[in-house]
């Protein structure tokens, strides 16, 4: 079995690029689960509001006086953060806060990663420059230097969460991140 | 007499002419219709003549008596049995035309494909509470056993 180039290019990448991929993906775990958190909690803006919406038009099953108590209770308790807009945004404005906290770490394993592509293209043009040398022939961009160039990686999600947080100044958008905008990076993971 | 103008008339014409004046004129021949005279009656009447006449009419007779086939395939062999057949008069060639007309334009609402399904478009609008927190609200309750 012939191995694969794709493959190959992006174990070197993983190998070279482990640290900042360790520190990137503990970033966005931690973004992650603060974010299942507030969303547990109904916290985050609206959320309360379709929680409540949801338990009133579901009638409660055995419905017994201890329940009914815990009913009224968590009822009650929804209904105060459906009411208190300040305690949402308060939650928004956390998790926005952890949401730009994982830049550095995505900035670093994209600059890692583009370092690593770029270091392996550069050996691919100069095996590309030997080879076309002792044919005689003047040198010429094959696959073999085109693929790590087409295999650069970036967050479109945190790019694009990121500018939607700025630019829409603090209003009720609450952005997630995606690991999947790594790609075979994290295939594994 | 001769005349000034001539008009054609025989000699025999003439005096025909002028013994049928000259007789008198029964009056049986002039009575009312057992029917009184009326407007809307004369109306129905002339529209009665008019849709006998029309080509409407005939189409409206023609697809009338004529059953379409539910599928598209009956419907093909139905028109190739049409277009085969030879009508030796002329109103069974009008009815030939007006049923293979009539079965083209049914083949091709049968070829169309089924309607699209009506989309609901308010619930792509509507939210749903995310499932950790559905999940969470479950556990606060006490359990259903104990009590």
């Amino acid at each position: 079995m012939s191995p694969n180039l794709k493959q190959t290019i992006m174990e070197r990448v993983r190998r070279e690029s482990g640290a900042e991929l360790k520190s990137c993906l503990a970033a966005f775990a931690s973004h992650a689960s603060l974010m299942q958190e507030l969303s547990a909690r109904s916290l985050l803006p609206g959320t309360a509001k379709l929680v409540l919406e949801k338990m009133r038009a579901e009638p409660l099953p055995d419905a017994s006086p201890e329940k009914l108590l815990c009913h009224a209770k968590i009822l009650a308790d929804l209904q105060a953060v459906a009411d208190n807009k300040t305690v949402q945004n308060e939650a928004r404005r956390t998790a926005n806060k952890k949401f730009l906290e994982v830049e550095p770490a995505v900035n670093a394993l994209e600059l890692a990663v583009t370092s690593s592509l770029e270091r392996q293209t550069a050996e691919a043009v100069q095996a590309e420059r030997e080879f076309f040398e002792g044919h005689g022939l003047p040198w010429e961009p094959t696959s073999l230097s085109k693929l790590p160039q087409s295999l650069a990686v970036q967050s479109a999600s945190f790019r694009s969460g990121k500018a939607q947080i700025l630019a829409l100044g603090g209003t009720g958008y609450v952005p997630r991140l995606s690991m999947s905008d790594f790609g075979a990076l994290v295939a594994d993971h | 007499m001769t005349a000034i103008f001539p008009t054609g008339e025989t000699e025999t014409d003439r005096v025909q002419r002028e013994q049928e004046l000259e007789t008198p004129v029964a009056l049986a021949e002039v009575a009312a219709p057992d029917v009184p005279f009326a407007f809307a009656s004369l109306r129905a009447e002339l529209a009665a003549r008019e849709r006998e006449d029309s080509f409407a009419g005939e189409v409206a007779a023609a697809a009338e008596g004529m059953k379409l086939p539910a599928t598209l395939g009956d419907a093909l062999a139905r028109l190739r049995e049409i277009t085969a057949s030879r009508p030796a008069d002329k109103s069974g060639q009008k009815a030939k035309a007006i049923q293979s007309e009539k079965l083209r334009a049914h083949i091709h609402a049968l070829s169309q494909g089924p309607t699209a399904p009506p989309i609901n478009y308010s619930a792509f609008l509507k939210r749903e509470p995310s499932p950790e927190a559905v999940a969470r609200i479950r556990s606060l309750y006490p359990n259903a056993k104990k009590s």
